[in-house]
């Protein structure tokens, strides 16, 4: 519950930061300048952790996770990045107990849609990811899911500690975040996953409840959903000239 | 820039939806999970018709004949009930499918048991079912559910025969039990 209260909030920041930061963008473009001004940018790898995974790893009991990501800038706008992790998550209804652990990686590109100013380099970011994992499933208790089990007061659970091995999944994401240059080279971001499930190896007689990078599935479909909190340093390369006119036609 | 803001906001209303239409971490109930034994009486002249019992009283008996519990029933005098099975092990000790034996009270005129008439009283006949479940997951909401099957010849039949029956034929229609959907055993009186 305090987690869903988290990724709530989340929502609303990132929201709030896309209007603000487009209301910004129009007075830009109201008031063009034709200022031939250059500024450098800088390319480079870009490599960071997830906050949000280590906080909830203390927080929550039942969930240990570490996630490093990077991307690298290819062009303006255009970056390749990606996600290697490591997940492990028990969880628990009523009637189940279940221990899902493994690891993951994502790859694919964030496309900034950022027009900064001056020398600023932040982005609000669309990206594409295609996530795979391995991983394995144990369940560590169920109880039978009786309607009459008050009737001989007695529910019939069960701890078979069976564990299925060699799991994988398959699944695209559609990612939106941003990315913000707290101090020179450090960066914060904020982001939000879409995730698609394209395959995945389901246990005979079980279903994967949890997949490591993909977080929970559900009963009525594919789809998955996923927030990320990251920290993130720039190791610049190269640089490279803005021309502020070209941006603001 | 601007081209992007209304895709921007589109995913994230679309995320919110998606994630507060999710609802199934409740067990639905239409959802078939663990199933009752569902029974008919018939009418021992005309097997095809139901034939209600008046006033049944139906009592959960364990080995030494002691109750267990009383269940509810809709009506007084019902011509289909419901029995609860009890859930136990797939297997035993040895690794063997595990035989489940429980015992049911079928008492007809229950509510004249207490009157001192003993020419107008109550008659009590005992329902044994013989049984071994399996467990089949459902979902994540639901879990697991269990099924059951019904011993061949002995699954479900009227012990303890005295001259005051009002059971005349026990039948096993369907072994195997799975839903509540159709009737797995049939008491003809």
């Amino acid at each position: 519950m305090k987690l869903k209260f988290l990724y709530c909030t989340s929502i609303f920041i990132l929201l709030l930061f896309s209007v603000s930061v487009n209301a910004q963008n129009e007075n830009e473009t109201n008031e063009t300048t034709r200022d031939t001004l250059k500024y450098q940018q800088k390319y480079g790898l870009r490599v960071g952790g997830d906050l949000g995974r280590i906080i909830r790893s203390v927080v929550d009991e039942d969930y240990t996770g570490f996630e490093i990501n990077g991307d690298y800038r290819i062009s303006k706008d255009l970056y390749i990045a990606g996600e290697l992790g490591t997940e492990e998550r028990t969880t628990t209804t009523d009637f189940l107990d279940v221990t899902t652990t493994g690891s993951y990686f994502k790859a694919g590109v964030d496309l900034n849609t950022y027009t900064n100013w001056l020398d600023m380099q932040n982005l609000i970011f669309i990206g594409g990811r295609v996530g795979a994992s391995t991983f394995s499933q144990t369940i560590n208790e169920f109880t039978i899911y009786d309607t009459n089990r008050e009737f001989f007061n007695q529910p019939y659970s069960e701890t078979p500690d069976q564990e299925f091995n060699g799991l994988s999944a398959i699944w695209t994401e559609l990612i939106v975040g941003i990315k913000a240059e707290l101090f020179n080279n450090l960066y914060m971001g904020l982001n939000m996953q879409l995730k698609f499930m394209i395959t995945q190896d389901q246990p005979s007689g079980f279903e994967n409840l949890f997949v490591p990078g993909f977080n929970r599935t559900y009963d009525s479909g594919r789809i998955g959903v996923g927030v990320g909190y990251n920290i993130s340093y720039l190791i610049p390369i190269y640089k490279k000239d803005k021309k502020v006119i070209v941006d603001n036609l | 820039m601007k081209r992007f803001r209304y895709p921007i906001i589109t995913f994230f209303i679309l995320t919110i939806i998606v994630w507060s239409c999710e609802r199934d971490d409740i067990c639905a109930e239409a959802t078939q999970t663990t199933p009752a034994l569902f029974i008919e009486f018939r009418d021992i002249s005309n097997p095809d018709d139901l034939k209600s019992v008046r006033e049944l009283r139906v009592i959960a008996i364990d080995e030494d004949d002691n109750p267990i519990d009383t269940l509810a029933l809709e009506s007084a005098s019902p011509n289909a009930i419901s029995l609860p099975l009890l859930v136990a092990p797939e297997l035993d000790e040895n690794g063997e499918v595990n035989i489940i034996t429980i015992r049911y009270i079928l008492e007809k005129n229950s509510d004249l048991a207490d009157n001192d008439n003993d020419t107008n009283d109550s008659t009590i006949d005992i329902l044994e079912l013989t049984y071994s479940n399996e467990f089949v997951y459902v979902s994540r909401a639901c879990g697991f559910k269990s099924i059951f099957r019904l011993e061949p010849v002995i699954g479900a039949r009227k012990i303890e025969d005295d001259n005051d029956d009002w059971i005349i034929n026990v039948s096993i229609e369907n072994e195997l039990i799975e839903n509540e959907d159709e009737a797995k055993v049939l008491i003809l009186h």
